[in-house]
């Protein structure tokens, strides 16, 4: 068994017994790492404090087989450094935040690193922690996510001809073919959404209006649903709580 | 492997292995004490397990556990029926009953939201809840969820669905434990204590 300690994050936690919980770390250095803490819901361990709660910063220590693959770590240590309270002042922050979690998870391997993703979701927890509209961020975290995935679609120019569009053109997003279709290209494509105005520009990492943010995040998460196979469960939940009146 | 099985022996360890914290040995050892004990001990056991299964159910207005529908706390002409502390689960109550300091009465959630899990609103007795406040006297919420991510979410929804009813709306303190050090508590717990410090003599007990 190898000890492996990192700065993380939980972005999941189930209740494995009356002791026990499994909990999904986004780890730092180590990706995606998932790890049983035997006896943390007690607090009788010092070594736990008072537990390990979702979406805060910590320091964590794991033992794992090296190359154990699918098989569970061991949470051995955890201290909490930032416990991101703001988040929990506001419903529409913590929605932001499960949401962040659960398409982060998805999207990630077990032990496969991306410091990049890391850092992109502490520094929204962050921001979270403050923000009054939640959708310019969580826009801004799904680009990240996707381009250092390989999975960040083309929004300058169409997919197909390879035109750039004129700037009140009506211009399509197809996840399939992973990014634009220009007004003549459109029609031959089955899979498509119609992209609002005042979205494009947000998708080219813009600054844009709190609709047309709710608009452009709806259209990263029409993609993220494809690359996941399913629609993230956290997604309704926070549009029907947070979307600007 | 021996190939005489005894069969009966082996479904009893069976069952017993589905309980929680009850691997193959303990189940084993259960099975055999089980088997070594008279048939009224055997029978008193079986007829527990049963008797839990029968007679309790949950409380119509709180939905806490209970042989008597309503429970003996929603029941008791003691309790104050105007302040009404929000829980969890019906753990929750044991552990709060426990303090003898709670002279109101409570109401069960059976759960918490968990967005990343697929439980919402409607999974828990939120409308029960909602309806108990506006139509009976009830002057007083206590928001006793778990101070987890998943409580507190719970308690801002809440505090949300609540809002138009006018009921005071509060929180349990949360910050240091009891018999803990300063340079030991994490930074949750030293936010919660800064921010929720209470004047050093309080004027009278809170209750
Ligand atoms: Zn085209
Ligand atoms: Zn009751």
């Amino acid at each position: 068994m190898a000890l492996t300690k990192d700065e993380a994050i939980a972005l999941r936690r189930l209740d494995y017994s009356e002791t026990s919980q499994v909990l999904v770390f986004l780890t730092r250095e180590h990706g995606k790492v998932r790890a049983i803490a035997k006896g943390v819901k007690r607090g009788t361990k010092s070594r736990f404090a008072v537990g390990i709660d979702l979406l805060e910063l910590g320091h964590v220590v794991v033992s794992a087989r090296p190359g154990g693959g699918a098989e569970l770590a061991t949470v051995t240590e955890w201290k909490q450094v930032r416990s991101m309270a703001g988040l929990r002042q506001r419903l529409a922050r913590m929605h932001a935040a499960e949401y962040a979690a659960e398409v982060t998870a998805a999207l990630t391997e077990d032990w496969d690193p991306h410091p990049r993703v890391f850092a992109a979701l502490v520094g929204l927890l962050d921001d979270l922690c403050q923000a009054n509209q939640v959708f310019d961020r969580l826009v801004d975290f799904q680009r990240e996510l996707l381009d250092e995935i390989g999975s960040l679609p083309e929004f300058a120019a169409c997919l197909t001809c390879g035109r750039i569009p004129e700037p009140d053109e009506p211009v399509h997003f197809s996840s399939f073919e992973g990014g634009l279709l220009c007004r003549d290209c459109e029609p031959a494509h089955v899979e498509k959404r119609e992209l609002l105005h005042g979205c494009l520009s947000i998708l080219r990492g813009q600054p844009g209006h709190p609709t047309s943010q709710v608009a452009a995040f709806d259209i990263l998460n029409y993609h993220i649903a494809h690359l996941m196979g399913r629609n993230p469960t956290t997604a309704p939940v926070l549009l029907a709580t947070a979307s600007p009146a | 492997m021996s190939s005489s099985r005894i069969e009966s022996l082996e479904r009893l360890k069976q069952e017993f292995q589905k309980l929680p914290g009850i691997g193959p040995r303990s189940a084993e050892r259960l099975a055999f004490h089980v088997l070594r004990a008279t048939k009224e001990e055997a029978s008193a056991l079986s007829d527990a397990i049963l008797a839990v299964k029968r007679n309790v159910s949950h409380c119509r207005i709180c939905f806490n556990l209970t042989e008597t529908d309503p429970c003996s706390i929603c029941r008791d002409p003691q309790r104050d029926a105007g302040e009404i502390w929000v829980v969890e689960q019906p753990r929750d109550v044991a552990a709060l009953e426990a303090t003898g300091l709670i002279r109101g009465v409570y109401h069960v959630l059976m759960g918490h939201i968990a967005a990343l899990e697929g439980v919402g609103p409607g999974d828990l007795t939120i409308d029960a809840l909602v309806q108990r406040v506006k139509s009976s006297d009830v002057r007083e919420v206590v928001l006793a969820t778990n101070p987890t991510f998943e409580g507190d979410g719970t308690a801002l929804h809440l505090e949300s669905v609540l809002a138009d009813t006018g009921v005071k709306l509060t929180r349990p303190a949360r910050g240091l434990a009891v018999g803990s050090q300063l340079e030991y508590a994490t930074a949750a717990m030293l936010e919660s204590a800064i921010r929720g410090r209470t004047s050093f003599r309080e004027p009278s007990d809170p209750s």
